[in-house]
């Protein structure tokens, strides 16, 4: 049996093969109303990768300096305004697939309250930095 | 002559750095109940350490769209208790594989599943090949193999910030997962880095990456696999 690890490449052992790659920004627009009990999204699609193909994601956010993060779901804390009152609520940016050669990049508001939800102002662009991959499955 | 990686990164393969060697793949299918009710999908992997996993979901056998783990089905039927309607984590230990659903959708159904694992940086076990589990080229020209760069381990991560230096001048493509209480998890899911709070979070830029333990925790061990292969 094989060592993996002591070989550069070895045709005994699957590998992962990178078929495309793209990258996207998606805007969440500052005070906006999101509906009670509601949610808001805001999204672009990329019609990248085979069908069957995985992902590797690292997202960025205009409210947090740009910073890259390895993640394919990120959330944040935000402070809005219901009612007049001053209200932490969530965004969340993250990428699924839509159909077999579409991923969707969206950013995600939801209102658990059940009056109106006013967002902070500013608008946050997400960049999303996507490299699809054919894994070994036939 | 030591390899140049500006080069290097144009080729679709090159000798001069690794390619990911997939060492275990398994897939399956099975019925997810509503309510959940602590549901886990448990898959022994028979390895002799535990595996770096990933791979996808569906909720047909042809995989026509398909999920990853840390990600879903939208939009949910209950935005109070989950961003995802259905949505599949993933995780790992020293003898089993283990998928764990949530779904609010309000009903049952079947749950088709890929898994595939990548060995440690600190392991060197002998394994079973699987290229005969694969498709039908383990290697084609068609596509671009991302090339390792780094591949190491942080052991025994306690509250603060860990940089690993790569220097390549550009966002590079990274892996990495987190065990935790003995399991590894991928880092798929995070928060931003103004809310940080139960993840480890892995920030990338042009001359590093950042693992940020936060508060309260002790990570057993941050794996990494950093590629020369620029990001998108």
């Amino acid at each position: 049996m094989p060592k993996p690890n002591s070989f550069i490449l070895t045709t005994d052992f699957a590998t992962l093969k990178n078929d495309d790659s793209s990258s996207t920004t998606v805007v969440a627009p500052g005070l906006a109303v999101v509906p009670g009990s509601s949610y808001l999204e805001y999204h672009s699609d990329l019609g990248i990768g085979v069908q069957g193909s995985i992902t590797r994601i690292q997202i960025s956010s205009s409210k947090n300096s740009n910073i890259i993060q390895l993640t394919r779901n990120v959330s944040g804390s935000r402070t809005g305004t219901v009612l007049g009152f001053s209200t932490p609520y969530s965004i969340y940016a993250f990428v699924y697939r839509l159909d077999a050669n579409t991923i969707r990049c969206q950013a995600y508001i939801p209102n658990p309250y059940a009056d109106p939800l006013t967002t902070e102002a500013g608008d946050e662009t997400f960049t999303f930095y996507i490299n699809t991959f054919l894994p070994p499955y036939a | 002559m030591p390899a140049d990686i500006q080069k290097a990164k144009n080729f679709l393969l090159t000798t001069d750095f690794p390619l990911d060697k997939v060492i275990y793949l398994n897939s399956g299918s099975v019925t997810i109940n509503f309510p959940t009710a602590g549901q886990q999908i448990v898959i022994p992997h028979n390895l002799p350490f535990t595996p770096l996993v990933s791979g996808s979901w569906a909720l047909n056998p042809t995989f026509s769209t398909l999920y990853e783990y840390g990600s879903g089905t939208f939009p949910s039927n209950d935005i109070g208790s989950s961003v995802f309607n259905i949505s599949m984590d993933i995780k790992a230990d020293t003898t089993n594989i283990t998928i764990l659903p949530t779904n609010v959708s309000g009903s049952s159904f079947i749950l088709y599943y890929r898994v595939f694992g990548l060995q440690p940086s600190d392991n060197n076990s002998d394994l079973l090949p699987t290229a005969s589990s694969g498709d039908n080229f383990v290697l084609n020209t068609d596509y671009n193999y991302t090339k390792l760069y780094l591949n190491d381990v942080i052991l025994n991560a306690t509250t603060g910030t860990y940089t690993v230096l790569h220097n390549l001048g550009y966002l590079p493509q990274v892996m990495a997962w987190v065990e935790d209480t003995g399991y590894t998890i991928p880092i798929d899911v995070s928060e931003a880095p103004d809310t940080f709070g139960i993840y480890v979070t892995c920030i990338v830029n042009t001359t590093s990456i950042q693992f940020i333990v936060p508060a309260f925790l002790t990570i057993d061990r941050i794996d990494y696999r950093l590629y020369i292969d620029e990001n998108s």
